[in-house]
């Protein structure tokens, strides 16, 4: 019996541990429990949000972000810094909130997708709980669209977000 | 040479010990017993004036060379004596060591000069001491101004391993009193980071610091470095830690070499909570690991991929303050740009920024 003790304290710890984690404490994800397999993997969009701070007080540009910053040039800004990037996969009606540089929180929500597109909903909202932004979109299967404006330092945050599936 | 009879009889009679009948009989043979008194006391007269004129005989010579010694040596070797204290037996062997001669040491000790510098090491090399031992008594002889330094000269000369109660007491003797101690410094050194230049190290002195124990502690630890099993001292440490504080440190309890006692082997339940304990541990730092934060670093970030068509489709857009959307050309990808105008500031539509 005593044998078999370490075996059945370690199969014991070893089911109390959660099996994967995604993001960081903080999020709290509405999305239902995780499906097995390939089927589930199939139907979950992968969520990717960067963020990155945009600062005209120097001209370094993250190499991570060389692909990106050509589409940038309209803001103005020369110096372009990764901070961080969050990655969640959502299934649809699925939801998840990031916190982000300033305290401010972004909430994606996928409301449905096709072969082709995603539709979601995306909310960010100040550090004094303001709404910034409350949008519905749809975007093309693996495209990239931009959140960007919201300040942070002597810059603004630059809020790269694509949809993969 | 044999006296016959009557020449005896003259002899006696000279002597003055002539008996009444060989007074007779040395008459009866002609001779007169008065005249040899009066030769024997001429001749004693003689030989007493002669004595009184021509002073002591010279018999020294003679004498010291029937017992084979020198006649040089004998006013050296009492000024040896003199200089050698209870040891004259030593002064031949010190005259051949220091190669004196014989005129040599009389007149320097004559002279005041002494003849301790050229004695020393002499009766030293006399007395068959070894070179080492020799140099341990330069050192010791170097360092004898201060006791502590003589303590750590002689036990470093004589390359002393021996980590008995007897170095804990030259220890004890030789550390500064309780209140002089650095207690930082000595277990920074036993930990052999003296240098506090690293912030490692800094830290751990801060620490040390803050929680240097009283001063009985130090010899604990000392008594610890030598091997030294001293439980009384760690007992009375830890039993009566307000008397410790005041107890100097040269007046801790001497730590005699106690015997350490074999380590005890674990029983049956302790190896298995040892081994328990370690898997729980294990277990431990796997739900660490998989509940900690798995968001990479922005070094480990991959770069951004952006697929050839980026194409978005707004439905509908709210937003308490002034939202742009900028749709790029081709494939770029929309930009939704939002303004948090503060008071007196005006968002610039053209410019894209404020």
């Amino acid at each position: 019996m005593r044998r078999l003790l370490p075996l059945l304290l370690a199969g014991i710890l070893a089911s109390s541990a959660p099996a994967t984690a995604q993001s960081r404490p903080g999020p709290t994800p509405r999305a239902p429990a995780a499906e097995e397999g390939d089927r589930s993997r199939a139907t979950k969009v992968e969520v990717r949000v960067m963020e990155v701070y945009a600062t005209d007080t120097h001209s370094n540009v993250d190499p991570k972000l060389d692909r990106l910053t050509r589409y940038l040039s309209h803001l103005r800004y020369t110096g372009f810094e990764l901070l961080d990037t969050h990655t969640v996969s959502l299934a649809p009606n699925g939801s998840q909130t990031f916190t982000i540089a300033g305290g401010r929180k972004m909430e994606v929500t996928v409301l449905g997708k096709d072969d082709r597109r995603v539709k979601m909903r995306v909310e960010v909202t100040g550090g004094k709980g303001g709404k910034l932004l409350d949008t519905t979109l749809s975007v093309n299967r693996n495209g990239t669209f931009i959140v960007a404006g919201p300040k942070y330092k002597d810059g603004v945050l630059v809020l790269p977000l694509t949809a993969k599936y | 040479m044999t006296l016959d009879p009557l020449q005896l009889l003259c002899l006696r009679a000279a002597d003055g010990e002539l008996s009444s009948e060989e007074e007779a009989r040395l008459r009866a043979a002609g001779e007169s017993p008065e005249a040899w008194r009066e030769l024997s006391g001429l001749v004693h007269a003689a030989h007493a004036a002669s004595l009184a004129m021509g002073g002591a005989p010279e018999l020294g010579t003679a004498v010291l060379t029937e017992l084979a010694l020198d006649a040089t040596e004998l006013p050296l070797a009492r000024a040896l004596a003199a200089e050698a204290g209870g040891s004259p037996e030593l002064a031949s062997g010190v005259l051949r060591e220091a190669e004196l001669s014989a005129e040599e040491l009389p007149l320097r000790v004559a002279l005041g000069l002494g003849a301790e510098p050229d004695l020393a090491a002499a009766v030293l090399a006399e007395l068959g001491l070894a070179d080492a031992d020799l140099d341990l008594a330069g050192a010791a002889a170097a360092a004898a101004g201060a006791a502590p330094e003589l303590a750590d000269a002689v036990l470093s000369g004589a390359e002393l391993v021996d980590r008995s109660a007897a170095v804990g007491e030259a220890l004890r003797a030789t550390l500064p009193p309780a209140g002089e101690v650095d207690l930082v410094a000595a277990v920074m050194g036993s930990l052999g980071a003296e240098d506090t230049g690293t912030e490692a190290a800094d830290l751990v002195a801060a620490a040390l610091s803050e929680g240097a124990g009283p001063a009985p502690s130090l010899w604990a630890g000392v008594a610890g470095a030598l091997d030294l099993e001293d439980a009384d001292v760690a007992e009375s440490s830890e039993a009566a830690p307000d008397e410790a504080e005041v107890v100097p440190l040269r007046s801790a309890p001497s730590s005699p070499v106690a015997p350490v006692s074999p380590a005890r082997s674990p029983r049956r339940w302790e190896r298995w909570a040892m081994g328990s304990a370690a898997l729980a541990a294990a277990a431990a730092l796997l739900i660490f690991l998989t509940q900690a934060d798995t968001a990479p670093a922005p070094e480990q970030i991959a770069a951004i991929e952006l697929a050839p068509v980026n194409d978005v489709e707004l439905e509908d857009i709210y937003s308490e303050a002034m939202v742009q959307v900028i749709d790029g050309e081709d494939d770029a990808p929309t930009i939704i740009f939002i303004s948090e105008p503060v008071e007196g500031e005006l968002f610039d539509i053209e410019e894209g920024r404020l």
